[in-house]
């Protein structure tokens, strides 16, 4: 045993270079992947706890009050699945506006309950007593200060129905694990018992059929014998009560979970990819280091070997080498993955708007290291089989020189681009060592691609449209419901003045499918439904399209037959074709208006329709003439890219996946371009001080070395471009499948594979120019000499 | 009288060990000449191959001068001692120190490149005369791990004459090869010297240093012994041989 602890510490005390960049290399993909992990864990158990302290029901549903009978009351208490049903009443509103920020999602206006939590102003804490709201006070759920980037004190207006409104002051933001979410479009809001009573009283007498304001809330907790999940349990109380059927909205637990962590989920997913990939790095990087140094401790390992030291105990000796570099970097990044931990979930906390407990998971920690260091120890037993092959005597009598270059196929050396052509035939000759560098270069490349790519996707029209998600040039909405509007009329005037490249109309709604409460989209024209993935749109009065996650929650495919149903109605329909949608983030489905009015018996009431321009610079002056002839019965909205709340919504989310993705891969390039030189340098150290002798200068040879690299980065490079044509629209579709988007179609953008591709090759020729320092500081001499 | 190429003038070379210093080379004082085969001879561990790497700035000196043209290389930049190398100085190793992944034509063009006075074409063409010069010319394809010491030693000294340096270094080039490979290599330096090539060569075999015209003797750092002699002339070996014996036996050989 002290044989090896004799050598393992001579090791480490010689390869102090390689001990901290693989340390250093493994404590970055430790710190991101455990925290990570961590956060997920630690946000899906807070809001379970939230559940918990506010007495939320496993399924939340909103209904007209006037559609809640006492039969429909005696089903949900009888039911054997419920333990407990609890009804609080509410007023729904119709869209919000606070400074310059609108929003059209409705809220559910209530009196405060007993049992909520109300954040403190950093809202890293609660505070020890909600204060009861005066007339005029509003809590908020705390994803509508993100969302509408509003504070306490801030004015917020609500608008009621029929152009009444509401104004108030927010008193503070409190923690709402049903619907807190950012990524959650209805809301459930708190006001005074006096506010509570004055809006009623105003408003109720303006309720009509279509256009409606109060509302039951309606909390179902599950009966402790049940132990089903929260979709099962949904969806058998809703077989046996049809109280979904009649519910405007519904919410389960688990929907609530999975779409409050949604946005956090998706990032975390590529940067898992991307975590996935610098491990494979730090892999390629190790199998090199260990390649290399067999062979520069050729010798040394020979006259080991004739001192009788067996093959096995050398290879323990390097295994032992890299596992404690490694375990050093598991320690490293699991102590750095605090901060990093804290702040990820501060970032988080604005989407997720629960307060989660803070720390790592030392579940996750330990798999993580058992998963790293056995993946090593796989690679590195691998690696170090070339200790077999070495002959004691051949070593001794310095037969190390023939396993250094291993090709004949060599580039030729030219006067003309001296330099250049040495750099090229360096790498010729030596290709095995470099190989790995390549595919390092080609997998940061690829994930800085990607990610560009993703970028190009949300920012675009076209992008977003393949996704399933219609970024319209105009909206137009009635204001009035007594108004008589032909949109017939409206279409033809817009054309008038500009050709109309796109029109259609959208309602959204949940419906019944199968007896699953999802997002049904009706449009007025169903062939313009984006995102077909499979089969075609429905264009017959009994077809519609699902989603993959439909089909596999329902587990229906494309020709099955489903049922419809909406309160008293119901009617049966074929599933013509599979689409991806990111509404209600892919839990949806969406049908033609012609097959919807099937099922409801009567006409669709269309409130909305939009439209996209063929000539953008028109759009200004449409919607001008529009707002002229129309502006007393509509609402027009004009979308421009750069004020786009669901592209910069996106936006925001790539840009900081960028900064995670551009960060790590320089990090690393710097890390792998020091280790390769180092390396390359020792094994070069001779031929950099013959070509010192014979006159080259050192500023010359370390262009030589940066030349190399720069060669190296550039082939991995258009590696990496190539790779991303083939995969990255694979590796986003699985990422951005939690959201129900599984198909991209990636536009090759110039500047976003040529950027990353430069952005790589110039940190590798710094760095290897960097690292190529030693060639000036070292006197000819020594480099032939020692 | 002859003219001096390089003059060494109070020159010392020491190292830290162990927190003290060891002196290799001390206050040392002369003058190399012009068309002069002069060979350094001394014990090992005397400082001759320091001593070359000291003249050749290959390695700097502690402290001293190094004249050559008129300016002290020991100051100059270490960009003017890289152009110093690939015009002014040739340099043979006794490890002859080919680039490993470099054809032995490649490895004597590569220094040609570098020399701005001529194409690539008239390097290529003069790096051919050189191969048939030094009898390697069949094998100029073939990489320094293919070929014999001796053939590796012809491509080195080639390599050093390519760009007809002024002053020619040699570091004991016998000393990894056998008589015969030693004797071709000793050779073609004498050929050289012969067409009024400069050399400096260091060496610890009495066959080598028989082509000298000029022996100086190295002793703890200081040169302690010097004997010129008439051009080598195979005829005369054996008496030149007799000759420098007692010359060495005088200094303790």
């Amino acid at each position: 045993m002290m044989d090896i602890l004799t050598l393992l510490k001579a090791n480490l005390r010689k390869k102090k270079g390689t001990f901290i960049s693989i340390m250093l290399l493994t404590a970055l993909i430790v710190s991101a992947v455990s925290s990570i992990f961590s956060v997920r864990m630690n946000y899906t158990e807070a809001i379970e706890n939230a559940f918990e302290y506010a007495d939320c029901g496993d399924v939340t549903a909103f209904i007209h009050t006037e559609k809640l009978t006492d039969e429909l009351r005696s089903s949900m208490e009888n039911s054997e699945y419920a333990e407990r049903v609890d009804y609080t009443q509410c007023i729904c509103t119709n869209g919000s506006e606070t400074g310059d920020t609108t929003d059209g999602n409705s809220y559910f206006m209530m009196e405060l309950p007993e049992k909520i939590r109300l954040f403190n102003e950093k809202a890293d804490s609660y505070e020890e007593n909600v204060p009861a709201l005066e007339k005029g006070e509003i809590y908020l759920p705390y994803g509508m200060c993100s969302k509408l980037g509003c504070n306490t004190g801030d004015k917020i207006k609500l608008w009621l129905i029929f152009g009444e409104s509401a104004e108030f002051t927010i008193k503070g933001f409190v923690e709402e694990p049903v619907q807190g979410s950012m990524t959650i479009g209805w809301k459930q809001i708190f006001i005074s018992h006096e506010d509570y009573e004055e809006i009623y009283n105003r408003c109720k007498p303006l309720e009509t059929e279509d256009v409606l304001l109060e509302f039951t809330k309606i909390s179902v907790h599950q009966a402790e014998s049940c132990e089903l999940s929260a979709a099962k349990f949904q969806r058998l109380f809703n077989q046996e009560t049809h109280i979904i059927d009649y519910a405007t909205g519904a919410l389960n637990k688990e929907q609530t979970i999975r779409y409050s962590v949604l946005l956090p989920d998706v990032v975390t997913n590529i940067v898992l990819v991307f975590m996935v990939f610098l491990f494979v790095i730090v892999l390629i990087v190790m199998s090199h280091s260990i390649g290399t140094e067999i062979e520069i401790d050729y010798v040394s390992l020979g006259v080991l070997k004739s001192q009788g030291f067996s093959e096995s105990r050398l290879r323990a000796v390097i295994m032992l080498q890299y596992l404690i570099a490694e375990l050093a970097g598991i320690i490293l990044g699991s102590i750095a993955a605090l901060p990093i931990e804290r702040a990820v979930s501060e970032l988080c906390m604005s989407v997720t708007a629960v307060l989660p407990e803070k720390g790592i998971s030392a579940a996750v920690s330990i798999v993580l290291s058992l998963v790293i260091m056995a993946v090593s120890a796989v690679i590195v037993f691998i690696k170090t089989r070339k200790v077999g092959k070495i002959s004691p005597v051949r070593a001794i009598s310095g037969g190390r020189e023939e396993i250094y270059f291993d090709s004949r196929l060599n580039a030729p050396v030219s006067g003309k681009a001296l330099m250049t052509t040495l750099s090229l035939r360096q790498l010729t000759s030596a290709k095995k060592r470099y190989i790995g560098t390549i595919f390092i270069v080609a997998l940061l490349t690829f994930s800085m691609i990607t990610v560009n790519l993703t970028g190009d996707l949300l920012a675009s029209r076209s992008g977003m449209k393949s996704m399933g998600l219609v970024i319209p040039d105009i909206d137009v909405s009635y204001n009035d419901p007594d108004a008589e509007i032909d949109w017939d009329e409206i279409d033809s005037f817009i054309a008038e003045n500009t050709e109309i490249e796109e029109v259609n109309s959208i309602e959204t709604g949940y419906v019944s499918l199968d007896g699953e409460n999802l997002a049904c989209s009706v449009y007025s024209d169903p062939e313009g439904i984006p995102g077909v993935l499979r089969g075609r749109e429905p264009i017959y009065d009994n077809e519609l399209m699902i989603t993959d996650m439909v089909a596999e929650l329902l587990d229906v495919k494309m020709g099955d037959e489903v049922t419809v149903s909406k309160q008293d109605n119901e009617a049966e329909y074929i599933i013509s074709g599979i689409f991806q949608s990111a509404n209600d983030s892919g839990m949806s489905f969406a049908m033609g208006a012609e097959a919807y009015e099937r099922m409801t018996g009567k006409e669709t009431e269309i409130y909305y329709r939009y439209y996209i321009i063929k000539d953008k610079s028109d759009i200004t002056d449409v919607s001008e003439k529009l707002n002229e002839k129309y502006g007393e019965e509509l609402d027009i909205w004009v979308y421009d890219d750069s004020d786009n709340p669901v592209l910069n919504e996106y936006g925001t989310i790539v840009d900081a996946l960028k900064i995670i993705i551009y960060a790590f891969s320089v990090i690393f390039a710097f890390v792998v371009v020091r280790m390769v030189c180092a390396k390359a340098f020792l094994q070069e150290r001779k031929d950099i001080g013959v070509y010192k002798a014979l006159g080259f200068t050192a500023g010359r040879l370390r262009l030589g070395f940066a030349i190399r690299f720069l060669i190296l980065s550039i082939t991995g490079s258009v590696l990496g471009a190539v790779l991303s044509v083939f995969f990255s629209a694979k590796m986003l579709g699985a990422a951005l499948s939690l959201i129900g988007l599984s198909k991209m179609v990636l536009e090759f953008i110039a500047g976003s594979v040529i950027i990353p591709a430069v952005v790589i090759s110039v940190c590798f020729f710094l760095f290897a120019y960097i690292a190529a320092g030693k060639i000036k500081r070292i006197q000819a001499r020594e480099l032939i000499t020692e | 009288m002859k003219k001096a190429i390089l003059s060494a003038k109070g020159l010392c070379k020491s190292f830290a060990h162990n927190g003290g210093q060891i002196h290799i080379l001390s206050h040392i004082d002369f003058d190399l000449y012009e068309g002069d085969f002069t060979v350094i001879m001394g014990s090992s561990g005397s400082g001759k191959s320091t001593l070359l790497y000291a003249l050749s700035g290959m390695d700097r000196a502690t402290s001293g001068e190094v004249i050559y043209n008129g300016r002290d290389i020991v100051k100059i930049k270490e960009k003017e001692i890289a152009k110093l190398r690939h015009t002014d100085f040739g340099f043979i190793f006794q490890q002859m120190h080919l680039v490993s992944n470099l054809s032995l034509f490649e490895n004597i063009a590569v220094s040609g490149y570098l020399n701005k006075k001529r194409s690539s074409q008239e390097t290529k063409k003069r790096t051919e005369e050189l191969l048939s010069q030094m009898s390697i010319d069949h094998i100029k394809s073939h990489l320094p791990s293919q070929v014999s010491g001796g053939e590796q030693q012809r491509c080195a000294i080639a390599r050093a004459v390519i760009n007809d340096p002024k002053l020619l270094f040699a570091d004991e080039p016998t000393g990894a090869l056998n008589r015969k490979n030693s004797e071709d290599v000793l050779s073609l330096l004498t050929e050289l010297n012969r067409a009024g090539q400069s050399i400096l060569m260091v060496t610890h075999d009495i066959r080598a240093a028989l082509r000298a015209t000029r022996l100086l003797y190295l002793e703890d750092g200081k040169i302690i012994g010097e004997m010129n002699l008439p051009e080598y002339s195979p005829e005369e070996e054996q008496s030149r041989e007799t000759q420098i014996n007692s010359w060495l036996s005088s200094l303790k050989w």
